[in-house]
């Protein structure tokens, strides 16, 4: 647990230094929240179609946004190799791919509620948001995100067309987290409803512990020559 | 005495290009070796190997006596031709950083200033001149006592101050840490390393310990072989 914190704190304060991964993702985030948001205000949808395609819309930003972000969450220790440092100080590689992951977590979070919020103030759906039971749903979401994201970009980083590779490699694994989120929003913001026996409720939480569980025992073979 | 580093029978290839052949190789506590060879003969890889940040391609490398290799070797200093650094952290930080995984007892200040970093520690990395960031490399290599040091072409972008500082830092090292020193300025090592490893085409063709004369011989080949080679032959022995 202290590795993964002093980790944690390295990546913070190398935000603060740079403000290259926040700056960037903070500005797109907004840049897509807005526009798509303009974009649907002035295709005077009805207020029943801009209710049936929120939760659409959440995921997709988060999705074009979130690979944006996560393909560059490895950038800072890959750059002149310093996570060999990490490793030969006594990190282990479990304990770098964990501090990532809360560190691309929690910033995925933040971007995600940013999103959420613009969308809600520039759409103004009729339905009341449920904001905790959403909330569960998203870290479920951000959580297979961003551990199979970390290590298909430590993958695709070895190759020329890393850019191309990375989305065509997360794509097909994201789908079913992706047909969840979709699936579970939907039931949540229209139908007011969600139910702890339902298939998707059960399989995000199942989902998010697999996905992590692979990223910590396979991150080792990535990242190590 | 049991060896700290068992290389056997180590072999590594990059695509179809085989750099290292068949090396066995034990190097013991206290051991100040210095690692020679051309360009392109695989001292690169080999110290890479001795740190576990490669798996050899056919062969075992183990540190100690762990019952399997674990890689990488914690508690190396190493230092390659990356800096293994963070570039948009401090000088300061960066230290911090590899300082605190360490469990570092030394006082970072006196780190600093041990290195003559004191007055460039708040500025970012990407700020400083490639010479300072190679000093500030070789700081994080020395980090926390390290039982074992390997140092790939130490004096690559070093000034003569930096240079002076690193061989007084050599010179201060426990007697039980291994030092393995690629480089080519090899008399200003001669002194202070007591065995001799020459690498050609990723074989190991020389290995002797403590024995000047020989050693003395074997620079001299070198020498020769490095003449005759930019004179565009090449010597097979």
């Amino acid at each position: 647990m202290r590795a993964i914190f002093i980790l944690f704190q390295k990546d913070l304060i190398h935000e603060r230094n740079s403000g290259e991964l926040i700056l960037v993702s903070v500005t797109l985030c907004l840049l897509l929240g807005t526009l798509t948001a303009f974009g649907l205000r002035e295709a005077v949808l009805a207020p029943e179609a801009i209710d049936r395609t929120f939760g659409t819309l959440v995921w997709l930003l988060f999705l074009f946004s979130g690979m944006l972000v996560s393909v560059r969450l490895l950038d800072s220790d890959l750059r002149d190799s310093a996570y060999q440092a990490l490793l030969l100080s006594g990190a282990s590689p479990t304990q770098l791919f964990l501090s990532k992951a809360l560190f691309g977590g929690i910033l995925l979070l933040a971007l995600h509620a940013l999103q959420f919020a613009i969308l809600y103030i520039f759409l103004q759906p009729t339905f009341s948001p449920q904001i905790l039971l959403f909330f569960l749903i998203s870290v479920c979401v951000v959580c297979c995100f961003v551990s199979l994201s970390l290590l298909l970009s430590a993958i695709a980083e070895h190759s020329r067309l890393k850019a191309v590779l990375f989305p065509i490699l997360l794509l097909p694994v994201l789908f079913p987290v992706f047909f969840g989120a979709l699936s579970t929003t939907q039931d949540l913001f229209l139908n007011q409803q969600f139910d702890l026996t339902s298939f998707w409720v059960e399989a995000l939480p199942a989902l998010a512990l697999v996905y992590l569980g692979l990223g910590v025992s396979l991150f080792e073979y990535v990242i190590l020559e | 005495m049991k060896p700290r580093i068992q290389l056997a029978q180590v072999s590594h290839r990059y695509h179809e290009r085989r750099v290292i052949r068949d090396i066995t190789l034990d190097i013991f506590p206290g051991e100040r070796i210095l690692l020679a060879g051309s360009n392109g003969s695989g001292k690169s890889t080999l110290l890479k190997i001795a740190a576990g940040l490669i798996t050899p391609w056919k062969g075992t490398c183990r540190f100690g006596r762990a019952p399997k290799a674990q890689r990488p070797f914690s508690g190396f200093g190493y230092l390659g031709h990356e800096l293994l650094l963070y570039r948009g952290l401090t000088v300061h930080q960066n230290l911090g950083l590899f300082s605190k995984l360490k469990r570092s007892p030394l006082d970072l200040e006196q780190v600093l200033q041990q290195w003559d970093l004191s007055d460039k520690k708040h500025r970012i990395l990407n700020e400083l001149s490639r010479g300072e960031r190679a000093r500030v490399a070789l700081a994080r290599s020395f980090l926390g006592s390290p039982r074992v040091l390997l140092l790939d072409e130490p004096t690559a972008h070093l000034d003569t101050d930096g240079v002076a500082l690193l061989r007084s830092h050599l010179a201060q090292i426990s007697e039980d840490t291994v030092v393995v020193l690629s480089t080519h300025e090899h008399d200003l090592f001669r002194s202070f390393s007591n065995r001799v490893i020459i690498l050609h085409k990723g074989e190991l063709q020389f290995r002797e310990r403590e024995d000047q004369l020989a050693t003395k011989r074997m620079f001299d080949v070198c020498a020769t072989r490095r003449n005759l080679q930019t004179g565009g032959q090449e010597i097979n022995q």
